[in-house]
């Protein structure tokens, strides 16, 4: 007879299968962000290398942004907060899938987009607001393509909303890590605009 | 190393059909159209570099028209790392990672297949704008748009593969496979590709930027002269040192797993890998540091700490990849398979392209703006084909490339390399100009130099033929 104990431990929980849409939105929210605070790093360089000036209350400024094209606050705050209620929506999606909730889940993912376009509209109106014109001069060029590259990504979760809201509208909502790699997708989405909105609209 | 083998493939269905390139989702068919256009642009490649090294033996005399001489020094500049290196690297990792981590297929399987086709309707259209009217740095670049267009699509198109690449070792591995035990190669494709994903963004904002700036009023960036300052930094290292983790990662890939060999060893090689992979802090800055002895104290220990993070960091990972390799070749090995050769030999050629540029940095050294700016980038782009090579020899399950074939291409493409990079840090202590410029003196050495550089990279093009033929021909062969 042996003395040996004999332990048996339980088996290990199988392993989670991993979340390759999650994982790839990561990764795309990692690589988009590079792509602003790269436009932004540029901006800066350029702000930087900008002659001095004398602003209108006597201090020297530098001279980047055209005296005559003040930035439209009301707009851009809107942007900027419609951009932080449009996460909020969004994780609630993502919260209604999660309960198979279809209709809330829906109607999130419909709201989403909706407001998606109102931050395209606010970006629209900044442009005719501050009536810039792009071949005036350095400043205008890069605004515009600061803006407009964040417009482009914003119309892109603009497209990953509709998509996601055919899919709960279908009742699809098996598939979860959709709505949680949408939901993350606006939160990167959010993130690069404020940075935009601090870089370019508040020190301007 | 490593304690978990590599998985059986299950082999998907092929297919094939005309169509397949275009719709197929299988790895080995995207992995083509990915890398057997890179392989094919190496050799023509290779072909452009011969004649314009050709064309330097003799500055007094010219072969071709200034604006031909001018043209292939665009072509040269802009595709090294954008038309062969980082698409060989990256097809060769589509190709064997699904298999290294017991994947069918890579994940997102469609976006790598868009990115492969859009890389190359990106390089078709580099290459177009070179040939006619539309290279950085001469104006008037009427087609400098298309160039910008054409570089555009190229990142893009990388950037998609490179995603499908990382989501693949990070989500879609054998569910009992941990991230800290994968095979080395399959590590090596991870890091790479998702610090790829870090930098290339960020060439693609300039792209954005300079291309907008060029087509309206040309205020920031000053045209065509600007547009090669302002991308140059994209197209060298350390940019190019990014994808050198993959290179790095395949050749601790290929080594042999020996239950003899030391743990650490495996952990030195993953180690090494990443620090290669840390050179992407250089490339999101933007900036080549240079280091200037004669500023004040302060200032060079201030240049110093990112001149170390962005020279030195890369050049101890190869280090410390090519060393561990060595003591895992002592400590356990019976026979090494074809792919180590290739993989071993690109990677020193690597080190050794680092090894220059960091010399280069040192304006002490006076070697700024000179052919040994070019012999640093030949040395690691080459030394890169190099490594994907050993790693379609050594790495990818089913068919095989034939060991004799594999052995001729790695003698063939080392002695290329060697003979075409080397006479061009000789020629740059000798101070000959980089790139067009035509006012140097090509009497005695000088001549020979860059005769010898032709020859390397006629035989360049020789291994890239004879590698592509081998690939080629392996079809069908069973494993």
């Amino acid at each position: 007879m042996s003395g040996a104990l004999e332990v048996h431990f339980p088996d290990a929980a199988p392993a989670a299968p991993r979340n390759v849409v999650v994982s790839a939105t990561v990764a795309v929210a990692a690589a988009g962000s590079m792509l602003v605070f790269g436009m932004l790093g540029m901006w800066f360089r350029f702000r930087d290398a900008a002659p001095l000036r004398e602003s209108s209350s006597g201090k020297m400024i530098r001279d980047w942004l055209p005296a005559d094209s003040p930035v439209p606050e009301v707009a851009t705050n809107t942007m900027a907060i419609t951009m932080v209620v449009i996460c909020l929506i969004a994780q609630w999606a993502a919260y209604s899938a999660k309960r198979d909730d279809a209709r809330h889940a829906t109607m999130a993912l419909a709201l989403t987009a909706f407001l998606g376009l109102a931050a395209v509209n606010a970006q629209v109106a900044i442009w005719v607001q501050m009536g810039l014109v792009l071949m005036d001069g350095a400043y205008q060029t890069m605004f515009y393509t600061v803006t407009a590259t964040v417009l482009a990504l914003i119309l892109s979760g603009v497209a990953f909303s509709l998509v996601a809201m055919f899919r709960a509208a279908a009742g699809r909502l098996g598939h979860r890590d959709v709505f949680t790699a949408h939901a993350l997708y606006w939160y990167f989405l959010a993130t690069a605009f404020i940075a935009l909105w601090f870089v370019v609209y508040v020190q301007k | 190393m490593t304690a978990v083998q590599p998985p059986a493939a299950t082999a998907a269905p092929h297919r094939a059909t005309v169509v397949a390139p275009l719709v197929s989702t299988e790895s080995r068919t995207i992995a083509a159209v990915v890398g057997v256009p890179a392989g094919i642009w190496l050799l023509v490649y290779a072909v452009v570099a011969a004649l314009y090294s050709l064309e330097r033996i003799d500055s007094t005399r010219r072969v071709f028209e200034d604006e031909a001489t001018g043209q292939f020094a665009s072509l040269l500049r802009s595709t090294a790392l954008y038309g062969f290196a980082a698409p060989l690297l990256l097809g060769t990792a589509v190709l064997v990672v699904p298999r290294l981590v017991g994947s069918r297929t890579v994940a997102l399987a469609r976006t790598a297949l868009f990115g492969g086709w859009l890389w190359l309707a990106g390089l078709v259209m580099v290459a177009w704008a070179a040939a006619v009217d539309g290279r950085p740095g001469a104006e008037p670049a009427s087609m400098l748009d298309l160039h910008l267009l054409g570089m555009g699509a190229v990142v893009v198109g990388l950037l998609a593969v490179a995603l499908s690449v990382f989501t693949t070792v990070f989500a879609s591995r054998r569910p009992d496979l941990a991230l800290a035990d994968v095979q080395p190669a399959a590590w090596g494709a991870c890091v790479s590709s998702f610090a790829v994903l870090l930098s290339l963004p960020v060439l693609l904002g300039t792209v954005v930027y300079v291309a907008v700036d060029f087509r309206y009023g040309q205020f920031a960036f000053g045209g065509a002269e600007g547009v090669a300052g302002h991308l140059g930094w994209a197209l060298g290292a350390p940019q190019s040192y990014v994808v050198a983790a993959l290179g790095a990662g395949i050749l601790a890939g290929i080594l042999p797993r020996s239950s003899d060999a030391p743990r650490a060893l495996g952990a030195a090689l993953q180690v090494g890998v990443a620090l290669v992979a840390a050179a992407v802090v250089g490339s999101v800055t933007q900036t080549v540091v240079q280091l200037d002895a004669e500023g004040s104290a302060s200032e060079t220990v201030r240049n110093l700490v990112p001149w170390a993070l962005y020279n030195l960091l890369p050049i101890l990972g190869v280090l410390a990849v090519l060393a561990a390799s060595l003591l895992a070749v002592r400590s356990g090995v019976r026979q090494l398979g074809a792919g180590f050769a290739p993989a071993f030999l690109g990677m020193g050629m690597v080190l050794t392209g680092m090894v220059g540029h960091a010399l280069s940095t040192f304006e002490a050294v006076g070697v700024g703006g000179t052919v040994l700016d070019e012999g640093t980038g030949l040395y690691v782009a080459y030394g890169l084909a190099l490594a994907a090579w050993g790693g379609v020899v050594g790495l990818q399950g089913g068919r095989r490339i034939a060991v004799r074939q594999a052995v001729v291409v790695t003698g063939v493409g080392f002695l290329g390399t060697v003979l075409s990079s080397l006479p061009m840090y000789v020629a740059g202590f000798m101070d000959q100009p980089s790139w067009d410029s035509v006012d140097y003196d090509s009497s005695g050495a000088v001549a020979l130099l860059n005769g010898a550089s032709a020859a390397g990279h006629a035989l360049v093009a020789l291994a890239a033929l004879m590698a592509v033929a081998a690939v080629v021909r392996s079809k069908g062969e069973a494993a």
